[in-house]
This record gives C-alpha cells, structure tokens and sequence, in this order.
C-alpha cells in the first residue's frame, strides 16, 4: 500500500505541472491576431508610416473588431427589419383579462387593435435570403419591443415567418412603423467567420498570402493586397469582376493547391467573396497612401532632403501641415479610385465575350480559309502571337523567356531566370501539355486568358494585336494540345516544322 | 448486472440514434440494399453463434465448478460425434454465406455482370487529387472516350447522374490513392495511382448525396468531400445541355450525324456569357 502511494505521489505532481504549462502557454499562445501591413510601410519615415496606418485601422478596423466599410462595393449585408402592424381588434374578453392582470387600466378597446408584429428582415440585394434570424438580431428585436411594447408582456417569436405575437394587443400609436437596423455589417462578419475557418491558413489573416501551410505551396496562394486576380472575364485594363472571384472560390484553381468550395451555400460564397474584397480593399488603399506619401516623406527623400538643408523640424512641421490640409482629400479620392475600379468590373460591358462562335478544331478556320482552325492556332502560336517564346514550340511551357534573366518592377533583377509575376514569384509559362488549365477549361474561359491575358503574370493580352477569330484559332490550338499528353498535335504530325526554325 | 444492460441497450438504440448506418439507414441504390441484407443476415448469424457459445461455454464453466472437489478428475480422449458437429455446422454456415453472397459481390465487382457497360451509361471520368474530385462527362450523346479530347466538359466536387438507370463511371487518381465513397449507396472504391477504375452503382432517387474520401490521403483528407447530384432522366438531359452550351460543344443529340472533318460544323451553341 505505501509502496503504491510513493508511486502514485510524482504522477499526480507532474500531471499538475502539466496542467500548469498547458494553462500558461495556452495563455501566452492566445495573442489575438491583427491585420499586418504591407512591407513598404517600413520605407517611410516614422510619423508617415503612423499616419497610413492610424488611416488603415480607421476605415477597416482589426479583425477582432472590423469596421463596416462605407464604400458601395463591399456589401456590409446590414440586416434591416421592417416593422408592420397586423391588424386585430381586441375583444372585450381581452381587455377584461388585460384590465384585471396588469395595472395600466384602458377603457376603451378601439385603443388596443394590434396583435402582432411582424419584421421583415432584409439584406442587401446580394444576399438572397435570411435563412434565421441570428442571436444577436433577435435580441434586437427583443429590445426594439422592450422599447415600444411593455417589457413585461411575453410575446411568442416565429422566425420562419418573422412574426412577432404579443400576448396582449399594443396601442399601434406606440409602435413605429419603419425600417430600422437589427444588425450591422452582418454579411462582413459572417465573410470573415467563414474565410478565418476556410482560407486563413493558405492566404493569412490579412489576405497576404502568407497563412501558415503557405510556404509550402507552389505557385503560391494569392496575395490580395495588390487587388490583383489573376484569372478574370473583364478587359486587360480591368479588375476582376465579383463573379470572377466567386467562381474561382466556388470551382477552385485546377492544377494548384486553391481548392474549390462547391459545397458553400450560394450565400457563403457572396460573403467570403465580399470578404476577400474588403481586404483586397484594405491592402490597395494602403499601397496607395504609401505611395502617395512616400513621395516627399520616405526615409530616402527625408535623408536626401536633410541632405538638401532642411531641418528635421521644418520637414515635420510642413508633414503636420499636409496631414491636416490634403491628406484627408488624398484618402478619400483614392477611395473612389478604388471603388470606381471595382465598378466598373463589375458592369456587364467590361466582361470580354466573343461576338462570333469558335469553329470546331479542325474545321476551316474563320481567320484564314485556306488551313483548318488547328493549322492556323499553330502557326500564329509560332509567329504572330509570339507565344513560342514564353510556351515554347510544343507548348510544354519552355520558351526562351524562361531561360532569360529578368528585371522587377523597380527594375532589380531577380536572383533567377525565367518569368515572374508582379509579387515577386517564378511563374513559369503554362505546360499545356500537362492537360491542366488554371483558368478554367470552357473554349470562352481560354479566350479569355488569351484575350485579356493573365493579371499580375507575364502572360501577355493578345486582343488588341490579334482578331476574334485568330484567337479562336488559338483556343483550338490550346485545346489540342492540352487533350494531348505529350504527343505532338496532328498538325504538327503532318507538317514539317518550317515555322518553327524561322523563328 | 449493470455494464451488461447498459451494452444490451446501447445495441439496442444505436442504429435509431444513427451510429448505424449512414443516411437514413436505408440505401439509396439496389445493390446497396442487397449489401445491408447481407449486412443484417451476417449480423444474425454471427449473433446466434455468439450467444449460442456463450451458452456453451457457461454451462462448462458452471458443470465443471460444481464439481465437488473430491471427485477426480478424469482424462479421456475427446468425442469424435461432438467435433463432428462443431466443424460440419459452422463450415455449412461459412458454405452457406460464401455461396449466398457471391451473386451480390459479383454484380458488384465484376464487369461482365455489369448492367451497365452499354453504350452511353459510362457518363463520367472521376479524377481525384489532393483535395478534390475533377470530373469529365462527355458530350451529351457520345461515348466518354478513355482519354480527354477536345469537346469533354469539366466540373469539380459534383458528380452528376440521372435517376433509375445505372451508370459508370471510370475512377483515377492525378496523385495519391483516395478512395470513392458514396456512403447512402453503400459504393467504395479505393483510386488507385496508374490505374483506371470502372464502378457502376444506380440511384433510385433524384437528390442530393455525400460523397467522401474514404483513403486518408493528406492533411485536406477531411475536406476532400463532394456531392453526387441525382436528378430525373428530363433534369439530367438538360443540365448537360446546358452544361454543353457553357462549353461551346456540339451536342450529338442535336447534331443529326458526327460531323465530318473540313466541314464547318454547322452546330454552334453562343458561349456562357460567364
Ligand atoms: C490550400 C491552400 C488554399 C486554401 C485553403 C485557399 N486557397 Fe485560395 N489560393 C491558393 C493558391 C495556391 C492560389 C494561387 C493559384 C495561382 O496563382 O494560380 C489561390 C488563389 C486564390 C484566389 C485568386 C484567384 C485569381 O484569379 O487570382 C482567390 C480569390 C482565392 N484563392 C480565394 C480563396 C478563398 C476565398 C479561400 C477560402 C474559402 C481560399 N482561397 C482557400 C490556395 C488556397
Ligand atoms: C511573355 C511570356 C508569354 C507570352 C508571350 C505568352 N504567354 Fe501565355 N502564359 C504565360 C505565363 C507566365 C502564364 C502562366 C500565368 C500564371 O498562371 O501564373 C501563361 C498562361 C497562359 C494560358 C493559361 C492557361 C491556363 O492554365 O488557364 C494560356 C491559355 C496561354 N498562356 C496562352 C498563350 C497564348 C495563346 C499566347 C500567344 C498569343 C501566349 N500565351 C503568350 C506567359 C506568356
Ligand atoms: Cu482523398
């Protein structure tokens, strides 16, 4: 027996001492997450850096606590009921009952002629239905009677019809009959609940592209902040529509780890779509602003302007000056900026679509009688289109570009050959030969990619310099190739390679 | 007496409290059926021979500790009638269901017995990869043919089929083996890397089913989850329909003869405008 307890003794000590770590490193493990910013914050000088920032926090908030954006693209999906009074006349019955229950005394019945109350919730056009009315959104309705109506009548609440029967009739002067908020922002929050449960870990917190399973991805997941997408229906100049992105959410990025989410109601799908948008939002109007006052209030002009005689006071003091005389219409008029980009994706005439149909591969080819529409892709693939240089000759994706070194934005060259895209990544042209496209595999998906080429990527747009039906002819010849692993297409089968070494 | 009432009713609630079988704990497809009634008969028999030697046993437990202590013990050397009995009546049962399942087993696994492998019920090829299901139908009307062609559609994380007929689908892997699994019709099939797998099942009702990886294929393995989508045989006709006009491909069903190569095809459907 005292055997068993001196065992016993040291398993019950560090099992309270295992309690202990798990209970405070829990604790210390528990930070809350914030929205980090961009990099280039770093590239200006303290006071600038805070002003971009203090602006940032202020319009989207943190992710504990976000702001309802104010812009119209973003959808806050606020819920909104209406009030409307059924009518029904109490009976006498009613009122005797009334009268003997509770001290407030009525006389006459005609006083009291409403039974129920009925919300009609609404949400933005977006959001096609409520399916239930949240906690939250109840306990507003809780307190809008607690308001209007005796606190102390019970009332039944039917949440399929939204109605609200009260126990005993209320005087309909008492109660307003108007659209008020039950809930703020409900669209956003919901957004975010379901990107924190199903995005977070690939594109991060802030949509940087930089969730914890992300360093292990290639190509890497999207980084939103540039509000940049890449596989889009709109024109080369534009952004991608909302539909755009919610049907890269919904089908996935074949070929790469951005799975599709399918099985999302149509709702959820809105939602974390308007999400992805709101930090898309977010990171654009921060590199904006940076911009912005990086030009006069970067470490570097600050240095050289000390170096040019200005003292560092006067350079804060004309800061001071600039941040309370332009900078709020620099803020804002970028905003539109931004939001007049997202507009105008999303109306019906940025979205490219072919006037004539595609011809079947290997009929005859609408650009060129004299080949079929295959012969024809292959040959402007070689020359007119230039896409050999990138695709290279069999499309496996290993042009010349690909062996090039190359320069970014601010003209530094990368540390290897080959094509990147604007956030700094090897993206090597597309294998067609793999028998996966990205951007989806419908002829129009295609066209698109060719038409309007590839945003952020090298992949060049090819609609102004080609026609309609050269592209079509493309299409057919991409479709060609990625049906066939490996081989060579039938047309180059039957054709000596000609194209091929003038090039 | 206490853990063995609890273990008694907990049997007893299990399947009404849906640990049983997934769904509603009927199939949804006939040969699923015929496997839960194979389920329910082995179930039957295992349970009798169960309680049956555990009669047994008992009562040897109890004669032989009732036994009083001066009594010797004995020594003999079996009985010939009694392993007779032991080895005929359990081989006859293990005969029995052998034999008794082989025709449900083979209509489910062999393809000669397939209902399904004339023309235009394989409908799709089903390709999983970490995590996802990518699907390939042909055109509406054609044959799926065994490698992708230009005119094939795509879809993810759907699979969709019509009601009351049986159908086939090819099975295939891009990476990992990942298993098929259509839990509410009793169907799984392991994908196999380098392999291309026929399985053929029917729905009887339009809706909507789970469709699960049942191989743990990676850390996404949980989420690796799609929907088989079951509609009538005029619902079926026209969400390909659709589907081949979001395509751009020619339907068979409305073109009168396959085209002739160097012809214009005269069946062009507009584009899906998204
Ligand atoms: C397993 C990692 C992973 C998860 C989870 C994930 N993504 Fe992605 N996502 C990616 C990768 C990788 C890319 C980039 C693919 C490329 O560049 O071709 C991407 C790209 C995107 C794009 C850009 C599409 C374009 O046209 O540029 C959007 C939008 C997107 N994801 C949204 C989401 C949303 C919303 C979720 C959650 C519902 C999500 N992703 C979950 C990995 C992931
Ligand atoms: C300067 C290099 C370059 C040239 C020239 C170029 N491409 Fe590309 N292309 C790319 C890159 C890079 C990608 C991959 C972008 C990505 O997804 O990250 C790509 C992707 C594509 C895709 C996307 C396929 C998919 O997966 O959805 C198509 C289609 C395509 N190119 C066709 C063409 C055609 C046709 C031409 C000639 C008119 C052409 N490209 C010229 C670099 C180029
Ligand atoms: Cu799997």
């Amino acid at each position: 027996m005292n055997e068993m307890m001196s065992i016993r003794r040291p398993g019950l000590l560090s099992w309270c001492l295992l309690m202990l770590t798990t209970l405070l490193t829990g604790c210390m493990g528990s930070s809350q997450p914030d929205f980090v910013g961009s990099k280039r914050l770093d590239s200006l000088t303290p006071y600038a850096r805070e002003a971009v920032q203090a602006v940032i926090k202020d319009k989207f908030g943190s992710p504990s606590s976000l702001r309802c954006p104010t812009t119209t693209v973003i959808a806050t999906g606020d819920v909104r009921g209406t009030v409307a009074l059924e009518e029904s006349k109490a009976t006498q019955e009613t009122l005797d009952k009334l009268n003997t229950t509770s001290d407030l005394l009525i006389e006459d019945p005609m006083e009291l002629t409403s039974k129920s109350i009925r919300f009609v919730p609404t949400l933005d056009q977006q959001f096609a239905a409520i399916e239930k009315l949240t906690e939250k959104e109840n306990a507003a309705i809780k307190d809008y009677l607690a308001a209007v109506v005796s606190e102390s009548r019970p009332i039944t609440f039917n949440a399929e019809k939204t109605e609200i029967t009260l126990a005993q009739p209320v005087k309909p002067a008492s109660v307003n009959e108007s659209e008020f908020i039950l809930d703020e922002c409900r669209a956003l929050y919901r957004g975010q609940q379901l990107y924190m449960l199903h995005c977070v870990h690939c594109h991060g917190v802030s949509g940087d592209g930089n969730g914890a399973s992300a360093k292990y991805m290639n190509p890497r997941p999207r980084d939103y902040r540039q509000g940049v997408f890449k596989f889009t229906s709109t024109a080369a100049t534009s952004k991608a529509s909302t539909a755009d992105i919610k049907h890269i959410i919904a089908d996935g990025i074949a070929g790469t780890y951005m799975p599709s989410f399918k099985l999302l109601s149509e709702d959820d799908l809105t939602s974390i779509t308007n999400y992805v948008k709101f930090l898309a939002f977010r990171g654009e109007l921060e590199n904006r602003l940076i911009n912005e006052v990086a030009f006069e209030y970067s470490q570097k002009a600050y240095d050289e302007r000390i170096a040019g005689g200005e003292k560092p006071e006067e350079i804060e003091t004309l800061f001071k000056d600039y941040l309370a005389q332009m900078f709020p219409d620099i803020v804002s008029s970028n905003v539109d900026l931004i939001a007049a980009d997202w507009t105008a994706a999303d109306e019906a005439d940025s979205v490219i679509t072919p006037q004539g149909p595609r011809p079947e591969p290997d009929a005859k080819s609408l650009a060129d009688a004299t080949k079929t529409s295959i012969e024809n892709g292959h040959l402007l693939f070689l020359t007119k289109g230039q896409c050999a240089a990138c695709h290279g000759e069999n499309g496996r994706g290993d042009g010349v570009q690909t062996r090039a070194m190359q320069a970014n934005a601010q003209g530094d060259m990368f540390a290897e050959p080959g094509l990147h895209d604007e956030w700094g990544n090897l993206t090597p042209p597309r294998d067609f030969r793999t028998g996966v496209l990205r951007g989806g595999r419908r002829p129009v998906d295609i066209y698109r990619r060719i038409h309007s080429g590839i945003k952020g990527t090298k992949m060049p747009p090819a609609g102004a310099s080609l026609t309609e039906e050269e592209i079509w002819d493309l299409v057919n010849y991409v479709l060609v190739m990625s049906n066939s692993k490996g081989q060579p297409t039938p047309v180059q089968a039957a054709k000596p390679t000609t194209e091929v070494s003038s090039n | 007496m206490f853990w063995p009432v609890l273990a008694l009713y907990i049997c007893w609630v299990a399947p009404t409290l849906g640990w049983g079988f997934p769904g509603d704990g009927v199939s949804d497809s006939p040969i699923g059926k015929r496997i839960d009634h194979l389920f329910w008969l082995i179930m039957a028999i295992t349970t009798g021979v169960f309680v049956l030697t555990q009669i047994a046993m008992g009562y040897a437990l109890w004669k032989a500790s009732t036994k009083k202590p001066e009594e010797p013990a004995q020594h003999f050397h079996g009985s010939h009638t009694l392993e007779v009995i032991w080895t005929v009546i359990p081989g006859a049962l293990l005969l029995f269901i052998a034999f008794y399942q082989m025709d449900v087993w083979a209509d489910f696994r062999l393809k000669s017995r397939a209902p399904a492998t004339k023309s235009g019920s394989l409908i799709a090829e089903v390709t999983a990869r970490q995590f996802e299901w990518r699907i390939r139908y042909p055109v509406p009307g054609k044959d799926l043919s065994p490698t992708p062609v230009p005119g094939d559609m795509y879809d993810v994380n759907e699979l969709i089929i019509p009601a009351k007929t049986p159908v086939m689908i090819y099975l295939r892997t891009d990476d990992v083996q990942h298993s098929f699994f259509l839990p509410t019709l009793r169907i799984k099939q392991d994908a196999i890397p380098g392999k291309v797998i026929p399985i053929w099942f029917e729905a009887e009702e339009p809706g909507s089913y789970p469709l699960l990886c049942a191989e743990l294929c990676g850390w996404g393995h949980y989420k690796m989850g799609g929907k088989l989508t079951v509609l009538s045989q005029e619902d079926y006709t026209a969400r390909m329909q659709k589907m081949a006009q979001d395509f751009g491909v020619a339907s068979a069903a409305s073109t009168p003869a396959a085209p002739t190569p160097g012809v214009a095809s005269t069946s062009q459907t507009q584009e899906g405008a998204n």
